[in-house]
């Protein structure tokens, strides 16, 4: 599990001249003006900005949930700007994996049908599916929490079922919006290092928009946005080579955090 | 995957309870106007068509030649007219959908002599093999006809009179015979030159009708006993070639050929009537009340679809975020359409099979009350009538509403459709709403 897997691109997400306007009244907004970036297969990328400086927005037109102004996106060899609807949820379904700050679980479905979920649009058969999802929970440490609804659980629990619904269809890439931004500082670490060792053990691309620095110390690689632009790129630490004395206060934590 | 997307909507629905049950009880009341006013116009088709008679009187076709006149005399020559004739009678064989043609031709004169009291009828001679085709039945005696057999209609019994008695100035009251059990004589007259010589012709009579047809007061011969005294009568030999028949009665193989044939008979240029087209003028007459009493149901069954409307834009309002989230996990548009619909579709269907039970319930309800009204007044002679109520409640058996599956089966699809007519715009709205949109709508 911890080698990398054959088979996937080089460069995982690349964006060229990205741009996205919004008309307010007669005013231009530009929420994203030019921004090119190259993220490699199995890269922890902590995309960072005050509110409002488009991080957000390019977050969303990578993942294929907003479609540019201008600029070509390439994710997966892909180039999703040029997708039409179905192709484009075909995409979504099949490369990436979201995880969001509010969670978005369907509060009528239990935490199993919310992770199975996206096997329905997948077409995937019944058993199969909840097989899946029986698996995935058990991973994330839920396995006596299937039967309950969103309601029952506590933030961290739907936030580690969030997760496992991510991590449903197999996705090269998760995309994370704040996705610690409504959990305690403790559960949201817990979150962070499930999210750092799906990057670190099974070699997914990771990409977390955060304001939180604590989150973003989880990343290899942090970029920093601001009115739009790309103001800060910095690569923290090489793939496979974790920094020396990066996390050395949460080893061994793990399970006492685990609800 | 329908069935997987049928089973979201099924959990959507169960969200806000109170919103269902009161956006699906005004596709109830809606499916319950349309079903209990279309019932009714069932109900007073029936009793309408009970009160015509019986069934046999809807395949009759009564042909007859066509005098029609414009305003400005004849439109035809009298000669060219189509008249009754043995060749005419052949050619209506030919029509498709009939069952018989009866030719018949009256006596021309004659009375009837029971002892000493007088009576009269008209004396129809028809073809005996023909006579299951006249839809008539014998209550005494069965249906056949010899030499010098009569049948004789319900009431040719009613009126008999003693001619002396009445010529000395006595009693004139009718008396009542029964001639089938009665033995009786026609008296034919032959009017030559001088006094008319009289023939006594002793009759059997072989059958008594049941009551309720056009022929109550008509007696029955064989046609070739009555074209028999009719030479003798007339004193003329009666030849096939000129040989004009009084009336002849075209009977279809059902009611629905009724009009078919009563169509190629006028086409051929005779008249043609019978209660087939009368009954074809009261459905149409019904099914036009139908439409319109339908649509009176139909106006509570839009006020209803804007109900449906209303609830599931709100549901999707509510739900927008599920909707982007549906999306970013690899749900297309077609599948957040077909959740929405499917909700819709279920809300129309809710409220249409409630609707539906709720028609059945009330159908009882007032038909029961109804028949015990009924029951009460017929009890005490007034012939079952009810004052409130247009008809003879008597008639219809208690049955003001008649829902045939039919009308509950389309009650079903109409308000389903309805539901999914109304949910089709938001849901077309949900489907088309930008998942980044939608995840972020407050």
């Amino acid at each position: 599990m911890a080698e990398r897997r054959n088979g996937r691109p080089q460069i995982m997400i690349a964006c060229r001249d990205l741009s996205k306007w919004f008309e307010l009244g007669e005013q231009v907004v530009h929420a994203l003006d030019g921004v090119s970036v190259q993220i490699p297969s199995g890269q922890f990328v902590a995309i960072m900005g005050p509110s409002g400086s488009g991080k957000s927005t390019l977050l969303y037109m990578l993942g294929g949930l907003d479609r540019p102004t201008n600029g070509d996106i390439l994710v997966s060899e892909q180039p999703t700007s040029q997708l039409g609807g179905e192709d484009l949820a075909a995409f979504r379904s099949r490369t990436i994996g979201f995880i969001f700050q509010a969670f978005h679980l369907v509060p009528t479905l239990t935490a199993l049908e919310n992770v199975a979920l996206p096997g329905i649009f997948a077409g995937m058969g019944r058993d199969e599916r909840e097989q899946r999802a029986f698996r995935l929970l058990e991973r994330l440490e839920l396995a006596d929490r299937i039967d309950h609804r969103p309601s029952q659980l506590s933030g961290g629990q739907q936030q580690r079922v969030a997760i496992a619904r991510a991590l449903f269809n197999d996705p090269p890439i998760i995309m994370a919006d704040e996705p610690t931004g409504a959990l305690d500082s403790k559960t949201g670490q817990t979150v962070m290092r499930m999210l750092r060792s799906l990057c670190t053990r099974q070699g997914k691309t990771v990409l977390v928009v955060t304001h939180d620095p604590g989150v973003a110390s989880y990343a290899d690689r942090v970029v920093q946005l601001r009115d739009g632009h790309i103001v800060d790129d910095r690569t923290v630490r090489v793939i496979g080579q974790p920094i020396a004395g990066q996390l050395p206060a949460r080893a061994g934590q793990e399970h006492e955090h685990a609800e | 995957m329908f069935y997987e997307l049928s089973m979201l909507a099924v959990g959507n629905l169960g969200r806000a309870r109170a919103r269902l049950i009161m956006t699906s009880a005004g596709v109830l009341v809606g499916t319950t106007a349309v079903i209990l006013l279309v019932a009714l116009t069932f109900g007073l088709q029936r009793a309408a068509e009970s009160g015509i008679g019986n069934s046999s009187a809807l395949t009759e076709i009564q042909v007859y030649p066509n005098y029609s006149f414009g305003p400005s005399g004849p439109e035809q020559q009298p000669e060219e007219i189509p008249q009754l004739t043995v060749e005419a009678v052949q050619k209506f064989w030919q029509i498709p959908g009939v069952a018989a043609v009866i030719p018949m031709t009256n006596l021309q004169g004659g009375e009837i002599q029971a002892g000493r009291l007088q009576g009269y009828a008209q004396i129809i001679g028809i073809d005996p093999q023909l006579l299951p085709y006249l839809g008539v039945t014998a209550t005494q005696g069965s249906l056949s006809l010899e030499r010098d057999e009569v049948i004789i209609g319900a009431h040719v019994g009613d009126y008999f009179f003693d001619p002396d008695a009445a010529a000395d100035g006595g009693d004139f009251q009718p008396t009542l015979v029964n001639l089938f059990e009665t033995d009786f004589r026609l008296n034919l007259y032959q009017y030559g030159s001088g006094t008319p010589t009289q023939r006594r012709v002793q009759v059997d009579a072989t059958a008594l009708l049941a009551e309720g047809t056009s022929y109550d007061y008509a007696m029955f011969m064989a046609l070739s006993d009555v074209l028999r005294w009719n030479e003798w009568i007339t004193g003329t030999k009666i030849e096939p070639k000129n040989f004009r028949y009084d009336q002849v009665l075209v009977r279809a193989t059902s009611r629905e050929t009724t009009v078919p044939v009563s169509d190629a008979l006028r086409e051929m240029g005779y008249g043609a009537g019978g209660l087939g087209d009368y009954i074809n003028q009261l459905n149409q007459f019904f099914s036009t009340m139908r439409l319109m009493l339908g649509g009176v149901g139909g106006v509570a069954l839009l006020v209803a679809a804007f109900g449906v409307a209303n609830t599931m834009t709100m549901a999707i309002l509510e739900r927008t975020k599920e909707i982007g989230l549906m999306k970013a996990i690899g749900a297309t548009d077609r599948d957040v359409l077909t959740v929405f619909l499917i909700e819709a579709g279920l809300v129309g269907l809710a409220g249409g099979a409630a609707g539906v039970g709720l028609s059945f319930l009330l159908q009882n309800l007032i038909n029961q009350g109804i028949a015990s009204l009924s029951a009460q007044q017929g009890g005490s002679g007034q012939g079952g009538g009810i004052s409130f109520l247009p008809i003879d409640t008597s008639q219809i058996g208690g049955s003001l509403f008649v829902i045939p599956p039919e009308l509950a089966a389309f009650a079903l699809v109409l308000a389903t459709t309805v539901g999914l007519a109304a949910g089709l715009y938001p849901a077309l709205r949900a489907a088309r709403l930008p998942p980044v949109i939608a995840l972020k709508m407050e």
